[in-house]
C-alpha cells in the first residue's frame, strides 16, 4: 500500500467533498444504467429491465453508501459531523452548556491546583544537592520505628565509616511571646552538622560552628 | 442452477479485477460483465464490493482511473492497470496457482 497515495486520495476526497461524493454517486448510477441497458438489450421493457437490474444488483442507494464509506477520510468526515452536531446541540441548550463548562472549568482548575501543590511537596525530591545520598536513620523497637537516642547517634557518628557526615534533630515547638499574644512555632532543634549533611548553607547569618557547640558532637 | 453459489471466492476479487483490466481499460459494469461472461456465470460480482475494491486498488497504486466517453457516448470512470498493478497481478496469480494445485492434489488423493 502506498501511504502517499492513500493520503493524497483521502485529502482530495475530504476537501473536494462535494465533487468526490458526486463522483462516487455518478459511478454507481452509471453502473446501474449500464445494467438496465444490458437487460433491455435482452428484450425487456423499460420497467422490467429496471426491476431486473434492481433484483440483480440490490438497492443503488445502499451500494452508493457502501462505496462512499470506504477509506480513512470517511472516519474523519464522520468525526467532524459529530463535532458539528455537538456544537449545534450545545448552542440550543445554553443553560446546560454554561453549567457543563463551569463544572468542567472548576473541576480541571481545582485538580490542576491541587496537583501543582501536591507534586513538589509529596512526590518530587527536595532540591538538595545529592538528595539521593541523604538518609534518615531510625531505631526500631518491637518492629516499630522509633527515634534514636542521642547516645546511639554519638556512637554511630564516631564509629561508622559509611556516611560522610551525620547530624541529629528532633521536633521543637517553641512559644513566641510578644506584646499582643503568644504563638507556638513549628521547628526542629538540630545538631551543628545538620546543614553540612544536607549540603546547603543559610542565605543570611553564619552557619553553626561545630567547634563552638558545648556538647561534643562528633558528627561533622 | 438457481441456488448455486455465485459469490466470488473470498480473497480473489482483486486478482480477477486486475486480470480483467490488464487486457483493456474498463469501467465498473464492464468489469463485472466480463467476469460473469468469462466465468460462464459461475461468478457474479456484487456492485458494492466491486466499486469499493476499485477504490482500494486505485489507492494502492495498482489502478489508475479516468472519466471517459463510453462507446455509447456516455461518461464512465475507466480503470487502467498500472505497472505496480501488473506486478501485483503476477504475484497474486502465482500465489493462486500454488494454492489451487495444492487443493487439486489434496482432492485427488485416494484413501
Amino acid at each position: 500500500m502506498s501511504l502517499a497515495r492513500q493520503i493524497r486520495f483521502g485529502l482530495g476526497k475530504l476537501f473536494a467533498r462535494h465533487g468526490a461524493d458526486d463522483d462516487a454517486a455518478d459511478e454507481v448510477r452509471q453502473y446501474f444504467d449500464d445494467a438496465v441497458a444490458a437487460w433491455k438489450e435482452r428484450g425487456l421493457s423499460d420497467d422490467e429491465a429496471r426491476r431486473a437490474a434492481r433484483c440483480e444488483l440490490g438497492n443503488p442507494v445502499a451500494v452508493g453508501e457502501q462505496v462512499r464509506t470506504y477509506g480513512w477520510e470517511n472516519a474523519v468526515r464522520t468525526f467532524v459531523s459529530d463535532l458539528r452536531f455537538a456544537a449545534r446541540q450545545l448552542r440550543h441548550n445554553a443553560g446546560f452548556t454554561v453549567v457543563s463548562v463551569l463544572t468542567l472549568a472548576l473541576g480541571i482548575g481545582a485538580s490542576t491546583a491541587i496537583f501543582s501543590a501536591v507534586n513538589p511537596i509529596l512526590f518530587e525530591p527536595l532540591p538538595y544537592p545529592d538528595a539521593s545520598r541523604i538518609l534518615t536513620i531510625w531505631d526500631s523497637y518491637h518492629g516499630a520505628r522509633s527515634e534514636l537516642a542521642f547516645g546511639t547517634y554519638r556512637e554511630l557518628a564516631q564509629r561508622s565509616h559509611t556516611f560522610e557526615s551525620m547530624a541529629i534533630f528532633e521536633p521543637w515547638q517553641p512559644a513566641l511571646t510578644g506584646a499582643a499574644h503568644a504563638e507556638r512555632l513549628e521547628g526542629q532543634s538540630v545538631s551543628a552538622g545538620f546543614f553540612s549533611v544536607l549540603g546547603i548553607a543559610p542565605v543570611v547569618a553564619a552557619i553553626f560552628n561545630p567547634r563552638k557547640t558545648s556538647i561534643t558532637d562528633p558528627g561533622s | 442452477m438457481n441456488d448455486a453459489n455465485t459469490d466470488v471466492i473470498q480473497g480473489t476479487l482483486d486478482m480477477l479485477i486486475l486480470k480483467t483490466v490488464s487486457l483493456e481499460p474498463l469501467h465498473g459494469f464492464g468489469i463485472a460483465r466480463r467476469v460473469e461472461q468469462i466465468s460462464r456465470s459461475v461468478f457474479k460480482v456484487n456492485p458494492g464490493s466491486l466499486l469499493t475494491a476499485l477504490q482500494r486498488l486505485e489507492r494502492a497504486g495498482w489502478l489508475d482511473s479516468e472519466w471517459r466517453q463510453t462507446e455509447k457516448a456516455r461518461r464512465a470512470k475507466f480503470y487502467r492497470l498500472t505497472r505496480a498493478g501488473r506486478k501485483q497481478l503476477d504475484i497474486e496469480t502465482e500465489d493462486w496457482n500454488r494454492r489451487a494445485s495444492a487443493i487439486a492434489r489434496l482432492l485427488r488423493q485416494e484413501g
